[in-house]
């Protein structure tokens, strides 16, 4: 391993002996470049600002709408579009401090890596152990997700079946996905892209219709049902519930270390994708409580959006809806497994976690060990099958790792290390980093009591491990 | 004036320079490029802290038996989902004149020098005259056309030879009418150790079936040289 130069390197072994991996790695628009001994290792940057608008809108794209919408309907009413609208601002005030954030280290690891050099290494640890949880529980909850909508596009079809197949069909796709991202998959970001193309142009087609039907362009307009029908208190848990629909855009600073020119994508993916959901999701809760009202809504639970179509645009519209909810949920699924496995890498590289989890294998050129450590638990956690315990719980973890990525932007703002040397800086600095953690942590608080006992108990593991294995390491102010 | 070529190797995947084409680089600048290809799942970064070291050392390797041969060589080891955008940037990075694609030739005593396309006659003239200077090696130039077409540009190639001290004597003028290219090439190619080629400008037919070079290179036995694009440095 290359030794430092020029940035102070990190010091302490973790309880194997092992250091963290320190490389200096001058960034440039397409490459990161490390020039040591006459050696010159280059990193190709290969993700451009669509792709990581991809990576960000097609993690979130698939809870929002395709699980949430009756399930929100069911709690706070017509309201449930302004819990989306409260997501969407908590999203956007963390979004920002993070591509900060991101530019002034545009590394592997996203939020972890901002925190661990902010907060320091306990603080590194809790929130880098909860980032690979927080996943490993967001692509459960979305092959949960995924198993209702093939069983109800199976039930559709005429193909029933005596015992509910929704965690069977979630297990064996989680499964197939996990064996796939081992084996390599060729071209698969190519078609992620297709696949978030796809589905934003089916669902502005179908919500721009469905939009224009509420408001009485074909016929007359609905008749607006109570707006509040159960009080405000709903609207804030129900906003603290769904917030697993917002969990992507942090995704895209996972692969900061690939996107090309980081100074202007990374913003541009992060920033860009929560303002695209939110209106998507808005929209769509709009549109659906507009057409069949929120109580038979919340009825058809997590396919409720294919009654929608099916009111508004009949089989047809049904059915392309059963496509793209089966396409986003698997999608989601699959980039919150492997941005799990990049979360462990990062984990590792720093010795907080052993070494060999982050290695790479030279017949499939996979981090095979990474990638089992974030599929095999999520067959786990869909067996389990609570989808509302899924997604809090998920929530949870990123909203912890959310209000410290801001505390972090304000410590290194007071610090300012040398190297700390952001392209793009947060506007209305310190209020919106203030508000980033406040409302991340606020939210927390709406949470069922379940999701907050099992948060807490891993956030208590997560500090644990670090005592036990890695309290030595030292990583704060060391880019 | 020397030379200036990229070469790349899969590093990790066994490919090496052979002893052909280290004679035949021994008096020309080698930007010798290991490369990685990762896929999608897996970070740079993360092939990196698992393979730098060995890579490294085998790169070190190829390096130091260019530079015994006379070569002067740069090394830059490149961990990338994407072997295209490595290999155009690192050429552009470094301004080659050419890229070269390995294939196993043994020996260093007949050049085959091909136009076909839209290339520059004049740019694969001048290289080609560089390349030979000082060299014991007998040139053939080989213009491919779609049938019933007149060769028109092998003269511009000789010509650049000739100005720069090649005996016109030691040249041969080929011309091949046909309209499988990549086939013609290869069975004229299978009598030469290594070719000359221009680097054509993207169309459609190469993303389908990729490059033609490439193509070109994977039917033939001996290295192929494909001279860059102007345009392309800017």
């Amino acid at each position: 391993m290359s030794a430092d130069s020029g940035v102070q390197s990190s010091g302490g072994a973790n309880r194997e002996g092992e250091t963290p991996a320190q490389v200096a790695e001058t960034v440039t628009d397409e490459t990161s470049v490390d020039v040591d001994r006459d050696e010159r290792v280059e990193l190709e940057r290969t993700i451009g600002l669509g792709g990581g608008l991809a990576i960000g809108v097609g993690t979130m794209i698939g809870a929002g709408i395709f699980v949430f919408p009756g399930i929100a309907a069911g709690r706070a009413g017509p309201a449930a579009a302004a819990s989306f609208a409260i997501g969407g601002v908590v999203a956007l005030l963390v979004a920002l401090p993070a591509s900060e954030l991101a530019t002034a280290m545009p590394r592997s690891g996203g939020g972890y890596y901002f925190i661990s050099r902010g907060l320091g290494t306990m603080a590194g640890t809790m929130v880098g152990i909860s980032l690979w949880l927080g996943l490993v529980f967001a692509s459960a909850f979305y092959l949960v997700g995924f198993g209702s909508y093939a069983t109800a596009a199976l039930a559709e079809v005429g193909i029933g079946f005596a015992v509910s197949p929704v965690t069977v069909l979630g297990l064996a796709f989680g499964a197939v996905l996990t064996a796939l991202s081992v084996t390599g998959t060729e071209n698969a970001a190519k078609l992620q892209n297709a696949v978030v193309g796809l589905l934003l142009v089916i669902l502005t087609l179908f919500l721009g219709y469905g939009g224009l039907d509420a408001l009485g362009v074909f016929g007359n307009a609905t008749t607006p049902e109570t707006f509040l029908p159960f009080g405000t208190v709903p609207v804030f848990t129900t906003a603290a519930l769904v917030f697993t629909s917002y969990l992507g855009f942090v995704q895209v600073a996972t692969v900061a270390g690939e996107i090309q020119d980081p100074g202007r994508n990374l913003p541009l993916a992060m920033v860009g994708s929560v303002l695209v959901v939110t209106v998507f999701y808005v929209v769509t809760v709009f549109v659906a409580t507009s057409a069949i009202g929120s109580t038979r809504l919340a009825g058809f639970g997590e396919t409720a959006i294919v009654e929608v179509a099916r009111v508004l645009l009949g089989p047809l519209g049904a059915v392309a809806i059963f496509v793209a909810g089966l396409l986003a949920t698997l999608s989601s699924a699959n980039a919150s497994i492997l941005s799990s496995s990049r979360a462990i890498f990062a984990l590792s590289r720093d010795a907080l976690l052993p070494r060999r989890a982050g290695t790479v294998n030279l017949r499939y050129g996979t981090p095979h060990l990474a990638l089992a450590m974030a599929g095999v638990p999520v067959l786990g956690l869909v067996a389990l099958g609570e989808v509302e315990l899924l997604a809090e719980v998920a929530s949870f973890l990123h909203l912890v790792m959310y209000g410290l990525i801001c505390v972090a932007l304000v410590q290194l703002r007071r610090n300012r290390p040398d190297w700390y040397d952001p392209s793009f800086e947060v506007p209305g600095y310190p209020v919106v980093p203030a508000l980033g953690a406040v409302a991340s942590f606020g939210l927390i608080a709406f949470m069922q009591p379940l999701s907050q006992l099992v948060g807490v108990a891993l956030m208590i593991a997560a500090a644990g491990w670090y005592v036990f294995y890695a309290r030595d390491v030292s990583l704060r102010g060391k880019l | 004036m020397r030379q200036r070529i990229l070469v790349p190797l899969e590093i990790l995947e066994g490919e090496t320079v052979g002893p052909g084409v280290v004679d035949l680089l021994a008096s020309t600048d080698v930007v010798l490029l290991g490369y990685h290809v990762i896929p999608e799942q897996t970070a740079p970064s993360q092939a990196r802290m698992t393979f730098e070291e060995k890579a490294q050392a085998k790169l070190n390797d190829a390096a130091e038996a260019l530079r015994e041969a006379g070569a002067t060589v740069e090394t830059v080891l490149a961990f990338t989902p994407e072997r295209e955008q490595t290999l155009d940037r690192v050429a552009a990075d470094h301004d080659c004149d050419a890229v070269l694609h390995l294939n196993p030739v043994m020996e260093d005593e007949n050049l085959l020098v091909v136009l076909h396309g839209d290339v520059d006659a004049e740019r694969i003239g001048r290289f080609t005259a560089a390349f030979v200077d000082g060299r014991d090696v007998d040139v053939t130039v080989l213009e491919v056309t779609p049938p019933d077409e007149a060769a028109t540009r092998t003269g511009v190639v000789t010509d650049a030879l000739v100005d720069g001290g090649y005996p016109r004597q030691r040249l041969t003028r080929e011309h091949v009418e046909s309209t499988t290219p990549v086939k013609a090439i290869a069975e004229v190619a299978t009598a030469f150790d290594a070719m000359v080629m221009g680097e054509k400008a993207p169309n459609l037919r190469a993303l389908v079936f990729g490059d033609f070079e490439e193509r070109v290179a994977a039917e033939s036995i001996g290295a192929v040289f494909v001279v860059r694009r102007e345009d392309r440095e800017s």
